[in-house]
């Protein structure tokens, strides 16, 4: 579809694998940031039409970048990583305004239906 | 500015309170006693499970006995003026409620109050309208404790 | 919890991958030798310890993400292990450091083997996770771990130590779950159309009468989901765009229960446009069915009112599923194992413990209150022990004054401290608001900027449920009624986006929330007319605030009035009486035609409940906090000695004031052979109380009583009886004063 997509997570493995994933079903990377504040500055500056935000990451986690990219662009599509056990931050983000949230470790399959279903609205 | 205020008789004084302090105005019923009250508290009022303490105002704000006497209130438009200050409600108890009037800050002068007979300290001032002279009271004073005791006021 | 290894086939073996990964891994793994050997030699240097934790967990996420089970689990032992150590509640002693050291190496080892080209799973790895797990075990004596919401094992447990955190289970630590949660018990659609509240009545006729549809939506969540809750949430929140939430089962709010609970959700919601809510509750991932079903007004309104089941059966009129459901009998909730549902066929479990999350900051704090009173029982025991070697009485009975004083002051303390565990921030509710602020924004087009302030301001616990739906309700009305369209701003010389603005703070004893909102304003002159043509008398001259205040009546926000307002007010009965009557708050409006509207709610800060023996001086009834009381007693006039004010008698060898209610409330005193009395105690002091009758110990909600009515300050409380009648609680402190000293303040003017 060529929907462009910013990639977010402090671990460069993870960064690598969700390109790996994206790419071949044909979406491009925006760019790659490897913590919240970097994920802010590259949302604005690339106007993404998806971000991936791992929800711990230094300097600011998944959940504050999220609020910050909102209050600058309301229809953000922003999808949520996270490990298990991080429920209650989950559930802020939901209602905060996240499209979808994914647990680590994750199928392909499974971040590709997010991402899509995402995109639609 | 010109703010509304709500007026009430007693004896021959007219008086007036903001209107956004004004909560609601009511017969005089239902009226519940209390143990050993201060000399002007009437008693309760239990509205809706709130329990709403009853000030007469006569009392309150000492006026001198032959002012009132000379009057002669028709007791059929006694009434109480509930109000809220500082979050809570109160109950005035007045001889009769009259008109809403408008007035202009300016107009409010705080020099003649040594004109009035009773606690001049319980008034905001005197306001001069084209109906005549309308006593501004100064509600979080009246309704604070007992004379020697702190008021209550807004939180710090 | 999904096993990493299935499906993931295909990511270990793709050769571009396990090579990044090998690399990546094995960089992680050298590196956390060196990390650890700087730490042994200087095991205070928290960065270190930082260091060592962030490598483990990236270790831990990558091989989990490989599939390489084995490794995953040692990984994530170790930084439980270093999770503890950096939050202060493990030390580095020898015998953890051993255990980590031995992680570490056995990780470098399996890293070895995986570039040669194995796997992981030939390393038994069940003696270092243990000694791993027994490290762990040892924890310094302070309470441990983060405060709530932390993701960690030891999230949310009491203070006291307990046993090693098992990381394989990071729900297990507290929670067992409210009652309703088990998804065994209760067929299934009852829980959802019976036993409507007042909101969720409103809510309906008011939809009703707009026009809109009612749903019965049933969501069931992917099983291959592993957190179900969110997943239920995200429904939730997907639905709230499309529709109107009345009800959800089992509810999303409060504390969660084990996530099975939430695999099959069932939402009663009004809509508009039901096409879009079956859209938008299918573009939600991970779910594996949607059921939407119509439900009919009438029979949900009516069946609330008339209690009877019926509504089921009108309601299920499609869909044989629910026809089942509808026909299993209520209380005995036999679960009929209808469709995909998970229920065994067994007979409700009694209700289920139910527990909280409680910031360990708070639980910190009644430990050293608890410290400080063992401290003192010492002191009172060395104490006891002097007099028994002839200290002098004067000395020891000051001493003891003192031990009760700070006795007092702890107990104090710990009810304080005991009232704080159940204080949380108002923020669990102001929380939802900008998500539902941005969805009725797109939902009406109307464009808004919500601001919220004192979200920190704390509420008691069991005020939170009650008080989440009269907000919301407040802000969905602000937004309907209250904002204009952008353009009809623009025209009236307005900003574009309206602005709805949400405040709490405490005042005193009491919580002050404001909602407010630069919209239309309320049509007062509106009102009046109203309340003239519905022959209210006296209507023609209420103030504004009275006015105003029309609006919380019941039968006042009817359709026909709703319409003139603009709908604004519908449901304001309804909130006025949850916040009245439920909460024993109260509510205001205020409105500046074109400018505005807010709504203000007063709170009290807690609700007091006291045991209390209740008795009768003159007309007048009072209560007496049964902790205050020592006993009853009958006192016979020649009992008594002294007078004037100054009687006194005795009890248990000891001579004490007589005091009545009669000369204490100016009733008078009657003269009699014989009187009932109670024995107060309050601290060290004890005093007769002379009653008129002694009528019955029970419970009584305790509401502050204004200082109007306190001059004497005699009463700790005022309570009101059901049948309206005042009973006005006693505070003991008042036999401590002498007679004359209680003057009334209220001396005459002249």
């Amino acid at each position: 579809m060529g929907a462009s997509i910013l990639i977010a997570d402090d671990l460069s493995f993870m960064r690598m694998i969700q390109k790996e994933i994206l790419t071949e079903r044909g979406y491009t990377i925006a760019g790659e940031a490897s913590d919240g504040l970097e994920a802010v500055e590259k949302y604005k500056a690339l106007h993404p039409d998806l971000v991936l935000l791992d929800i711990t990451m230094p300097n600011m986690n998944g959940l504050e970048a999220m609020r910050k990219i909102f209050s600058f662009d309301p229809r953000a599509r922003v999808i949520m990583c996270s490990a298990l056990g991080q429920q209650n931050l989950i559930v802020e983000a939901i209602k905060a305004g996240v499209k979808d949230f994914i647990v680590k470790p994750f199928k392909p399959e499974r971040i590709l239906s997010a991402i899509e279903k995402a995109l639609r609205v | 500015m010109r703010k509304r205020y709500v007026s009430f008789a007693l004896g021959e004084g007219r008086y007036c309170v903001p209107v956004e302090q004004v909560l609601q105005i009511m017969r005089l019923e239902g009226l519940i006693e209390i143990p050993k009250p201060p000399p002007f508290v009437l008693g309760v009022l239990n509205l809706r499970g709130d329990i709403i303490p009853v000030v007469s105002l006569r009392a309150r704000l000492e006026l001198p006995r032959e002012k009132v006497a000379r009057a002669s209130p028709d007791p059929r438009k006694r009434r109480v003026v509930i109000t809220r200050v500082n979050g809570k409600p109160y109950g005035l108890d007045v001889d009769e409620v009259r008109e809403i009037v408008e007035i202009e800050d300016g107009a409010v002068s705080t020099d003649s109050t040594t004109v009035f007979g009773g606690r001049a300290d319980f008034l905001v001032g005197i306001a001069r309208h084209e109906d005549g002279l309308y006593l501004v009271l100064d509600l979080p004073r009246v309704l604070g404790t007992a004379r020697d005791l702190p008021i209550v006021g807004p939180p710090a | 919890m999904s096993s990493p290894a299935s499906g993931l086939a295909a990511s270990a073996d793709d050769p571009r991958l396990r090579r990044a990964f090998l690399e990546e891994a094995d960089e992680l793994s050298q590196k956390l030798g060196e990390s650890l050997q700087a730490l042994e030699a200087d095991p205070s240097n928290m960065d270190t310890v930082n260091e060592v934790f962030r490598l483990t967990h990236s270790l831990k996420s990558e091989s989990a993400f490989m599939g390489f089970a084995r490794l995953s689990e040692l990984a994530h032992r170790m930084e439980d292990v270093l999770g503890l150590v950096r939050s202060g509640s493990l030390s580095l002693g020898r015998p953890v450091m051993d255990a980590v050291f031995s992680g570490a190496d056995r990780i470098a080892e399996t890293m070895a083997a995986l570039t040669k080209g194995g796997t992981d799973t030939q390393f038994e790895n069940g003696a270092i996770l243990q000694s791993l797990s027994a490290a762990a075990g040892r924890r310094a004596p302070r309470a441990g771990a983060a405060g709530p919401g932390a993701a960690g094992p030891a999230a949310g447990t009491a203070a006291a130590p307990t046993v090693a955190p098992h990381p394989a289970a990071p729900a297990a630590a507290v929670r067992t779950g409210t009652a309703p949660a088990d998804p065994g018990t209760a067929a299934p659609g009852e829980a959802l159309l019976q036993g409507l509240g007042d909101f969720e009545r409103a809510q309906l006729a008011e939809a009703r009468d707009r026009g809109e549809e009612c749903l019965r939506v049933t969501v069931t969540v992917d099983d291959g989901e592993p957190m179900k809750f969110p997943r239920a949430w995200l429904v939730f929140a997907a639905l709230e765009s499309a529709a109107n939430v009345v009800r959800t089962v089992p509810p999303l709010d409060g504390e969660p229960a084990e996530d099975a609970a939430y695999a099959r959700m069932r939402f009663l919601l009004t809509t508009a446009d039901p096409e879009e809510v079956v859209r938008v509750a299918s573009g939600v991932d991970q779910i594996a069915a949607v059921k939407v079903e119509r439900c009919r007004f009438d029979e949900l309104l009516s069946a609330v009112i008339a209690g009877a089941p019926e509504a089921e059966a009108g309601a299920a009129e499609s869909g044989g599923e629910a026809g089942s459901e509808a026909s299993a009998s209520a209380a005995s909730a036999v679960a009929t194992g209808a469709g995909g549902e998970t229920a065994d066929s067994r007979t409700p479990t009694p209700p289920e413990k139910t527990s909280i999350r409680v910031d360990t900051k708070k639980l910190d704090d009644l430990w050293s209150l608890i410290a400080d009173l063992v401290l003192n029982k010492s002191r009172i025991a060395h104490l006891s022990e002097n007099l028994g070697k002839g200290m002098d009485p004067e000395m020891a009975r000051e001493e003891l004054a003192e031990a009760f004083d700070d006795l007092d002051k702890i107990s104090g303390g710990m009810q304080q401290a005991m009232m704080d565990t159940r204080m949380i921030p108002i923020s669990v509710i102001f929380n939802k608001f900008p998500r539902l602020v941005r969805d009725l924004c797109r939902k009406l087009g109307k464009s808004v900027e919500l601001s919220v302030s004192g979200e920190e301001t704390e509420i008691d616990r069991s005020i939170v449920e009650a008080l989440s739906d009269p907000l919301t309700h407040i802000i969905r009305n602000s937004l309907d009624h209250g904002i204009e369209f952008p353009e009809e701003r623009v025209r009236r010389g307005k900003s574009e986006k309206g602005r709805v603005s949400v405040s709490a703070r405490r005042q005193g004893g009491t919580i002050v929330i404001e909602l407010s909102d630069d919209g239309r304003g309320i049509d007062v002159p509106g009102i009046r007319r109203k309340a003239l043509g519905m022959g209210i008398s006296g209507a023609e001259s209420f103030t504004e605030a009275q006015l105003l205040d029309l609006v919380f009546l019941p039968g006042f926000s009817t359709k026909e009035v709703v319409t003139d307002l603009s709908g604004r007010g519908v449901g304001m009965d309804v909130v006025a009486t949850r916040v009245r009557r439920d909460l024993k708050g109260d509510v205001a409006l205020d409105t500046v035609p074109d400018r505005g509207t807010r709504v203000t709610l007063f709170l009290p800060l807690t609700l007091t409940i006291v045991n209390a023996l209740l008795v009768r001086g003159g007309t007048q009834l009072y209560a007496l906090p049964l902790t205050e009381v020592d006993s009853t007693a009958k006192l016979t006039s020649s009992e008594l000695r002294g007078e004037g004010g100054r009687e006194s008698a005795a009890w248990e060898e000891e001579e004490i004031p007589v005091f009545s209610l009669g000369v204490l409330f100016d009733t008078g005193r009657r003269r009699s052979d014989e009187y009932f009395a109670l024995v107060l105690r309050h601290r060290d002091r004890r005093a007769f109380l002379v009653v008129d009758e002694l009528i019955e110990e029970r419970e009584v909600v305790i509401k502050p009583v204004d200082d109007l009515l306190n001059a004497e300050r005699l009463f700790s409380g005022v309570s009101v009886l059901e049948d309206g009648r005042l009973v006005f609680i006693l505070d003991t402190s008042f036999i401590r004063r002498e007679n004359s000293d209680r003057e009334a303040p209220w001396a005459p003017a002249s």
